[in-house]
Formats: C-alpha cells, structure tokens, sequence
C-alpha cells in the first residue's frame, strides 16, 4: 500500500455479472459493471467518483463495502491500529468489525430509513448490533451524534415521517457516524435534495470530515457538487475508469475527450456564458455488449483506427494524472468553461 | 406584467387550493405570468413551490378536487378570440381541442406520454388527425416528418416501434416529436432533462432550442436546474411556496437579481467554474408546507434579511421595480423607492 | 412539507404526509397511523364495531341463547318464530308472548300454531333456564333473556323438526363456524409464513418449487377438490378430528394467497435501502428478519387474513351443508343449513333459512373490515 497516508487501495476490482438465460439459466455473458478500476483514498480526502447513470459507480461503492461480492481484485484498507488488510480476503465475522471503519450514505432519504422504527432506533442501530451501546448509554450516544449533524436531540423519539427530506439525509448521515468510521460512502447522497437544502448537506459533511478526520468516496453524476467537494476525481464510462487526477486538473486540464464532453454538457448558471457545446452523439454504451477497442471511439470525434481496435490503458499521462486514452499525450482538451 | 399584442398567453392571479383534513393547502396562491410569441419564460422553483401545479392547471389536468380561481387568458391563434381556460369545464371539448393541439406539454417521465400497447406512429397520428389534417396519409407524412425533426434515426421504422422498445433518450426526442406534430402555439415543458444524464441533457436542450428557432414555438419550461434556466430562457419566474417571488429576464436574474430567495438560491448552487473551496451559502431550514401559513412574506423563516414587524405583517405584493423585473419583496421595494 | 424529491409531478403534497397538525404525529407508530386512516373509513369502523359484537355474541353465546341447543320441545316441533307483542288491550305493555296450540288442517294434514291468548308470558333478562357452564368452566343456569317458565314457547328464530330453538343453535353454531374460521386462518398463516418467507427470503430452488407448488393448487378446482378430501376423512374419527380435519384441508388449499404476499414483500423489501442499511449496520440475518422483514409485513399479512376468512367460513358452510364437512351433533352454520336442503322444508319452514342471515353478514363484515384495513395498512406509501 502506497504511503503511511493512504487509507483505501482498490486493485484491478471487477464485477461482472452473470446474464442468464433459459429455462436453464444458463450463463450466456457478462454484464461488466466494474471492468479494472484501481484508486486511492488517503486519510481525511474526497474522492469524487463521477459518471452516468449505468457507469458502475454505485456498484463500485458497493464493492468497497462488500455489500455485493466483487469477482475480482483486492480492496487494501488500512485499520486504526495502522495494519494495513485485504477486504476481499475477510471472513465475514471479521468483516462486520470492518464495517464499522467504512458506511454508507443513501440516495434516497425516504427508502433508506425504515419508516417504522423511531430516531432512536435507526441512529442507534450500529451501536445495538457492534453491542457499542445500550440502554441510557445508547440514548446518549444518539442525542449527541443527532445533534452533530445538526438534529434537534429532542426528537429522539419521532419517527422518519416527521422530517423533511433533508433531515432524513441527516439522519442517514448520524447513523453512519455511529460507529466512528474514516470512510463513508456517499453514494448521490444529495442529488434526491431541493438545491438550498442540498448546500446544507454539502456543507455539514465539509464540517464533519474536518471534525472527525473522515475520508469520502463522493459518488454522484453532478459536476458541480463533486468539484465542489472533491480533492480528487475518478470519471468512470462504461465500467472502467477512464480519467483520475486532482479536481483541478480534471476540470481545467482534462485529458480524456469524455471527460471534455461531460464538462461542456454541463449547463452554465450563466447566461453570458456561451460556449462551444460539444454535444455527443448517442448513447452510453450497453455494459452487456460494448463496442470494440475503446468503448467510447462511437462517439468520440477524435477516435482514429486505433481507438477501434485496441483498448487503452489506464496510464499516468501527466504527473499525478491518469488517463485510459491512446491520445491523452496530444490532444488539447477544453476544461470547464468559467475556468 | 407586460401585456400587449405579442402576449399569448396570460394568467392573472392564479390560485389553485386542496381542501385537506389538515387545513387548506395552498399549492399556488396568487401568480401571475405572461408568455409572448417565441419566448422562453423560464420557471423555476424547489419541491412544493407550485411550479408543476401551475403549468398543469394551464391545460386543466389537476385533481377534479383542486379549487381553482382567477384567470387563464389564451388569445388563440387560430380563432384570434380571447379563451379564458379557467373556465372552461374540465373535461369539455373545448380544453380538450386545446390540449395536444394549440398547447402540447413534454414532461419529465416520458412513458407517463405514451401508452404503452400502441406504437409510436399510431399514437403520434391520432393527435395529429385530431388537430391538423383528416387525411391520414398526410397525418402519416407529418408523423415522420416531425420524428426526422427530433433527430430520430430511421423514423419509418420507429414509427411502427412500441415506447419500450426505445431507449431513454429516443423516448425522450419522440415526446417532444409528438408534442410537436400538432403545431402548438405554446410548449409546456416540464423537467424535461431532470432524469436524463448530462450528455443525454445537452443533446436534448440543443434539441428544443433548434426546434423553437425553426417552429417559433413559444416555451414554457420548469426545472429546478439553474443552469437548464441561464440555457433555456428568455425570461424567468422564480417561485417559492404557490407565490412568484422575482420576474425578470435571464440576464438581470444571474448578474442583478433583487429577491433575497433567488440570492440565496444562486449562492447555494455548487457549480462548475465556482471559486474553489468556497463555502456554500445554504438556506437554512426547510421548505414549509402551504397549509396554515402565517401572513406576509412566504420565505420569512428562512430569510437572512427578513425583519420583524416589517416583513411579517402582511402579504407582500409583487411590484415592479424596472421594466420587465418584478419582485415581491418589501425591503427592496422601499429600497427602490427610497433611491427614486 | 418538501418532498425532497424533486422529480413529482404531483401536487407538492399528498394528503397522508400532511398530518403534522395532529397532536402526536411525530411520535405516531405504524399502528397509530394505520388506526388514524383506518378511522376516515366510516363502512370499515361500522365493521370493526360488528365485529366486535359478533366475537362476543359467539363466545358467550351459552348465555345469550335463551334455550340450551339440544334441548327438544316435544310440543313445538317446527313452531314458527315467536311473535313477541309489545302492546296489549291497555296500550303499550312490556313485552310478552302466548303460548302456542297445536292445530292440524283435517284435508291438508297441515301442522299449524295458533296463539292461545287466555295467558301472556312476559320477557325477563337473566333468567334462570337450563344449566350450562359458561366459558366451559363456570356452571350457572342464567341466560340473558327469556320466560320465567322455560317450558313454554320464546322460539325468537322458530324450531326445527325436533322442537329445538333455532335461535339458540344458530347462536352455538356461530362459535364454531368462526372458531373454524380463526383457527383455518392460523394455520393458513403458518403454512403462509413459512412457504412465502423461504420462497422469498432464500429463492432459488425453493422458490421454484414453491412457485410450481401455487399454480398447481391454484388450477385445480376447489369445490371437487374439497369434496374429494373432505370424503376421505375416516367416517369413524369423532367431531373434533373431523373439525381438524377440515380445518387443515381449507388452510393447505388456502395457504397460497398469503405466501404470494408474503414472497413477493420479502422480494420487495430485501431490495430497500434500509434492510441494505441494516446489513451494513451489522445487524444479523435474524434481526434483519424480524425488526426490519416482518414488522414491515404485518399489515399486509393482516389484511390478507381478513379477507381470506369469509373463504374460509364459505368453505366450512358449503362442505357441511353438502353432508361432507362437521356432521350433527355439531352445531355450525353449514350443519343447521343441511336442514334447509329439502325445498319443501323451505317452503313450509322459511325460518330454517336464518343461518344464511347470519352467514351473509358476517361474511360482509369481514369483507368491509378487509377494504378498510386495506386501505390503511400502508400509511407511508404516498
């Protein structure tokens, strides 16, 4: 594992699932939602994992958590005490300890609380099942995470209906606190939220990593929030990473012509702002049957020959940026207008 | 608002009440909007500021259990005479003329526009004989002409296509081809791209600005989005709680908005090419529901200027303070007045 | 109240989010909620209330009936219902009846009752009749209503061939048609429960089989079905095995709904946010079931129950009254019914037909309950 500051290293992760066929249910091929995707977190950063809908983000996010079984590669995360384990490798009786380090933040604030169970019970819920906590101690512990983020701990006895939308992400965020994780996955944890309440969240999980010292995976399909939140930034098309690199570079230097193309899509709060859209023609590609070579040369307008027979790799093209194009070294991409 | 011989489309102090167990709710209380000729009036809004309500209530199709009230002038193009649609009986041959024909409206869902038994062509042709031709080899010859339009490859064989059998951008352009195949004077838009991706929202918004260059379709388009709105609009209504809160062009709304709320609402949205860093200015609080309200202004609990005693007191009516920028805010109406 | 979701196309607000006005909404469990949606259901709380009565009317019915079932007036054989007066020649009088005479038509042979009015019998509550223990346990001779002098004719639903109160039979008889029918329901439940939760829960295999297993019994036809098992039952096992076995043929037929329902929520509920919350959590297989799986399964399981009873005392009715299901002495609606088979006993003895009455309403009762419960058994779906 890199360095004493890395906190995560996935590996060449895969996860291919089966499509199947027939009264048999014969295995007929594989859909690859996650096709070799390597990234780091370090201790107390943000890494924006953004793409769309189809990419293999959120599967991604689930692989880290082992919340479904990846097919392939290896998931180093390095513990309190500093040992650094395999994920993939865990029983799962150790596994639950481990999951006590990483938690997941929903999409949806209504689906992901069980509407019959009170504050108390959902926020307390890590603690019950890890025996962290019980009875006044567990009350306890409750109040206080709810009104770190921002609850008022006299609710304690309400149930989800009682809140708004944004509140339920903030409950969702007290009971991933619960345990004291570094890593939380935030898996579009704000793109179901009107856009005022939407800051709030931002803003609050900003505040949470300086006071606990968390790292974020931040999965989302929205640009301007993962600019806004990222230090880092994987752009994933099709299952595969095809660009990481420090937010900045990836938004004023991108050096993959799908990441330049998502950049300009991206509608401008500015009307004096005209810019040269590049509009793509098409669509995503189908994960079960994905073109040759390059998944995206159908629709990329530098593709040459190349791009159509052999699959780039995912190399470091600039220091400290990488990129999965035969061209990534000559081509002269547009950032992000405003920049 | 302005009114004049361009205008198509008035509605003057629109309310729009459910009776609840609870109270009544206020979804849409007191707007008033203007669409002119090959304009793009913009509304925008969070959850339960009434801006879908509204659009709906234009073509008559909320719950039959909705208390209406004021006005929704059409000056049809086709008759030249002036149609008030609030009035007009719900499900009556005359709203149901104008639906599909003189005003068509996309939304978000595109399934919830098609049925889902008969094919793109069949169901593209009924409007179209409904409202322009009675010849159905015309009809036929409009369909594919308005499918070619939107960008759809191979229009002949899409039209004998089931809507499942489209992916979702294709879904997508043939809502709007079938909203446009009957010539509507005005285009009700409403979070068209909310589910689509990036690119798949670019391809579209291209789409509908090419297509209003060529039609000269005026647009009525919601979204949430205020980068869609900066894009799409000429001018733009931003809504909060049933009320509008600030009317004016999309110029002055980005670069000299005067309404606290479309202030706060600007500087909460992270976007591409912000300052690095920055924090986010976010509204605290949430959105309150319109039952009950206390009077004065709607976003006086979440309102960083707000004042006691001068804000709260009673309703807030929306005043001009240039031409064509209207802002129902009481600070800066004595502002204004106080520099004139 | 803000959706948070932005993509409604709705009006901002469904009538269910918005109670916040309600004393306690904050702190309302599912049950609370459930019961506030169930109230606006005035059909659904008239028959609840019903419902109320009926378990009532057959747990006590010993005490209500005002003649024991078994007991034969020699004198009153087919005696029609008794006509209760409430005014004599002074005007308005409490209630009371004459005695009734025996007159046979010399042509047709006919039995007719005629009143012999030279003594009136005045109504009494708690009266003392024929002993019985209440309960089962309590020995007592009480009954709620009836004539001081028990001999004499208060037949409020008529007699039937042997002299025996309908009226009273029907009331002992309502005991078991719905003993039958809660105890069908819990083994239904059971069968449900497991057969649907492994389908759903595990898959695979089992659910295959199970799958195949429903739309089997589902094609088959019920009424010959039941006709064939039901004619399989020893002749020679008592009352109460007949019972159980009757009980177990409904519930192995019935089952099947409820295991639909339940497979198809575990496949449903498996899938949401917070049982994937709850894993990650660390919760075990066991608490995911029975705090998460479950208790968001209740209601639906409650309102599939109540709607599946009436099945169930349909079934008990029709198998006893085509001679297959509980035989005399038992006393249930289908076996009085077996006495209405002869359309000649029906149409000199309308009376016979009580049963019926009291089977129509109950199974209405349960069907209004059902709808309401329906109605109400989600209150966070919008």
């Amino acid at each position: 594992m890199g360095t004493e500051a890395t906190l995560l290293e996935v590996n060449a992760m895969k996860k291919y699932f089966p499509i199947k066929k027939g009264f048999l249910k014969r295995t007929v091929g594989y859909v690859k939602a996650v096709d070799d995707v390597h990234l780091t977190i370090n201790e107390g950063e943000t890494f924006g994992l953004v793409g769309e809908s189809g990419c293999g983000k959120s599967t991604l996010g689930r692989c880290i958590l082992r919340a479904i079984e990846p097919t392939e590669g290896s998931i180093k995360f390095r513990n309190q005490k500093g040992n650094v384990v395999d994920i993939t490798e865990l029983s799962p009786k150790d596994l639950r300890n481990y999951r006590r380090d990483m938690q997941l933040i929903f999409q949806d604030p209504y689906s992901s609380l069980n509407p019959r169970m009170t504050v108390l019970n959902i926020i307390g819920e890590p603690l019950i099942c890890n025996k962290i906590a019980s009875g006044n101690q567990l009350r306890e512990r409750v109040k206080s995470l709810m009104e770190v983020v921002g609850l008022n701990s006299k609710h304690l006895e309400r149930y989800p209906h009682a809140f708004s939308g944004g509140q339920r992400q903030r409950i969702g965020i007290a009971r991933a606190l619960a345990t004291n994780p570094r890593l939380l996955i935030c898996d579009e944890s704000v793109s179901a939220l009107d856009v005022s309440i939407q800051a709030q969240i931002l803003n609050l999980l900003e505040d949470l990593q300086e006071q606990f010292n968390l790292s974020y995976l931040f999965i989302s399909h929205d640009l301007g929030v993962i600019q806004h939140i990222s230090d880092k930034i994987g752009v994933m098309y099709v299952g595969k990473m095809v660009e990481s690199a420090a937010t900045d570079d990836v938004f004023k230097n991108p050096k993959h012509p799908y990441t330049e193309s998502l950049l300009s899509a991206k509608p401008v709060p500015d009307p004096r702002v005209k810019k040269e859209r590049i509009v793509l023609q098409g669509e995503v590609a189908n994960p079960a049957n994905p073109p040759s070579g390059c998944y995206f040369h159908p629709r990329c307008k530098y593709a040459k020959d190349i791009c159509r027979k052999k699959a780039p790799a995912f190399e470091e093209v600039a220091p400290g940026h990488f990129a999965a194009c035969h061209f990534a070294k000559d081509l002269q991409l547009t950032g992000a207008a405003g920049q | 608002m302005i009114s004049d011989e361009q205008t198509i489309l008035e509605v003057k102090d629109l309310k729009i009440h459910f009776k609840l167990h609870e109270g009544l709710l206020k979804a849409v209380d007191g707007v008033d909007l203007s669409l002119r000729k090959k304009e793009t009036l913009g509304i925008v809004g969070e959850s339960g500021s009434g801006k879908s309500v509204t659009t709906q209530s234009i073509l008559r199709i909320i719950p039959q259990t909705a208390h209406l009230e004021g006005e929704i002038i059409l000056r049809s193009e086709e008759t030249g005479k002036n149609i008030n649609l609030a009035t007009l009986p719900m499900n009556g041959k005359e709203i149901r003329k104008i639906r599909g024909g003189e005003i068509s409206m996309i939304f978000q869902e595109p399934m919830k526009a098609f049925s889902p038994v008969h094919t793109i062509g069949n169901q593209m042709m009924e409007t179209v004989l409904l409202h322009r031709t009675k010849d159905k080899n015309e009809a036929k010859e409009i369909v594919l002409q308005s499918l070619r339009e939107v960008g759809m490859s191979n229009p002949e064989q899409r039209f004998d296509e089931y809507p499942h059998q489209l992916s979702g951008g294709m879904r997508q352009r043939a809502m709007i081809a079938m909203a446009l195949a009957s010539n509507p004077a005005i285009l009700i838009a409403d979070e068209p791209t909310t589910a689509l991706d990036v690119t798949l929202q670019a391809q579209v918004l291209e789409l509908m600005n090419n297509l209003k260059e060529k039609t000269g379709t005026s647009i009525i388009f919601i979204t949430h989005d205020l980068g869609v709105i900066a894009e799409m609009s000429d001018n733009v209504a931003v809504m909060y709680l049933g009320q509008v809160m600030e009317y004016t062009d999309v110029d002055t709304l980005f670069h000299g908005a005067k309404h606290p709320y479309t202030l706060a609402l600007l500087k909460s949205m992270p976007s591409v090419g912000a300052a690095e860093n920055k924090r986010l200015e976010a509204i605290e609080g949430n959105v309150p529901t319109p039952i009950n309200l206390p009077k004065g202004c709607r976003f006086f609990s979440r309102c960083k200027l707000a004042q006691d005693g001068v804000c709260n007191v009673q309703d807030i009516p929306l005043v001009k303070i240039e031409d064509g920028h209207y802002v129902r805010c009481v600070l800066v109406d004595e502002k204004n007045r106080g520099g004139r | 109240m803000s959706t948070g979701i932005e993509t409604n196309n709705q009006p901002p607000v469904t009538p269910k989010s918005v109670k916040k006005q309600k004393e306690g909404y904050e702190v309302a469990s599912q049950w609370k909620l459930t019961w506030w949606n169930f109230k606006k259901n005035k059909m659904a709380l008239v028959a609840a209330v019903l419902f109320i009565v009926l378990i009532i009317m057959a747990i006590f019915c010993s005490f209500w009936s005002p003649h024991l079932p078994n007991e034969r007036f020699k004198t009153y054989k087919d005696a029609p219902p008794a006509n209760v007066h409430f005014s004599d020649e002074n005007g308005i009088s409490r209630p009371f009846v004459y005695d009734l005479q025996l007159k046979v038509n010399k042509e047709t042979f006919r039995r007719t009752y005629v009143e012999d009015k030279s003594k009136k019998y005045y109504l009494h509550f708690f009266v003392k009749g024929g002993s019985y223990k209440l309960l089962g346990i309590i020995p007592t001779k009480t009954h709620f209503i009836g004539l001081e002098d028990s001999t004499k004719p208060f037949f409020i639903m008529g007699t039937d061939d042997l002299g025996r109160d309908l009226f009273t039979r029907i009331l002992y008889g309502s005991r078991i048609s719905l003993s039958f029918a809660f105890v069908g329901i819990f083994f239904t439940f059971i069968f449900g429960i497991i057969l649907g939760g492994i389908s759903g829960y595990f898959g695979g295999v089992a659910d295959t089989i199970i799958q195949r297993l429903i739309d089997l019994l589902l094609s088959l036809p019920t009424i010959p079905l039941w006709m064939a098992l039901a004619a399989a039952l020893p002749s020679s096992w008592s009352t109460s095995q007949t019972y159980f076995g009757m009980v177990l043929i409904l519930s192995v037929i019935g089952w099947t709904g409820l295991a639909r329902v339940v497979r198809g929520q575990m496949l449903a509920l498996r899938e949401e946010d917070f049982t994937m919350a709850a894993r990650l959590a660390g919760a075990s297989n066991s608490r995911i079931i029975f705090k998460h799986l479950l208790p968001s399964m209740t209601s639906y399981m409650i309102v599939n129950l109540t709607i599946t009873i009436p099945t169930m005392i349909l079934g008990e009715t029709s198998l006893s009254f085509l001679g297959l299901g509980l035989q005399a002495p038992a006393i249930s609606w289908g076996v009085l019914l077996e006495d209405a088979q002869h359309l000649e006993s029906i149409a000199f003895h309308p009376w016979l037909l009580w049963p019926v009455a009291f089977v129509i309403v109950t199974v209405l009762i349960f069907n209004f309950l059902g709808d309401g419960l329906r109605d109400a058994a989600d209150p966070y779906k919008s």
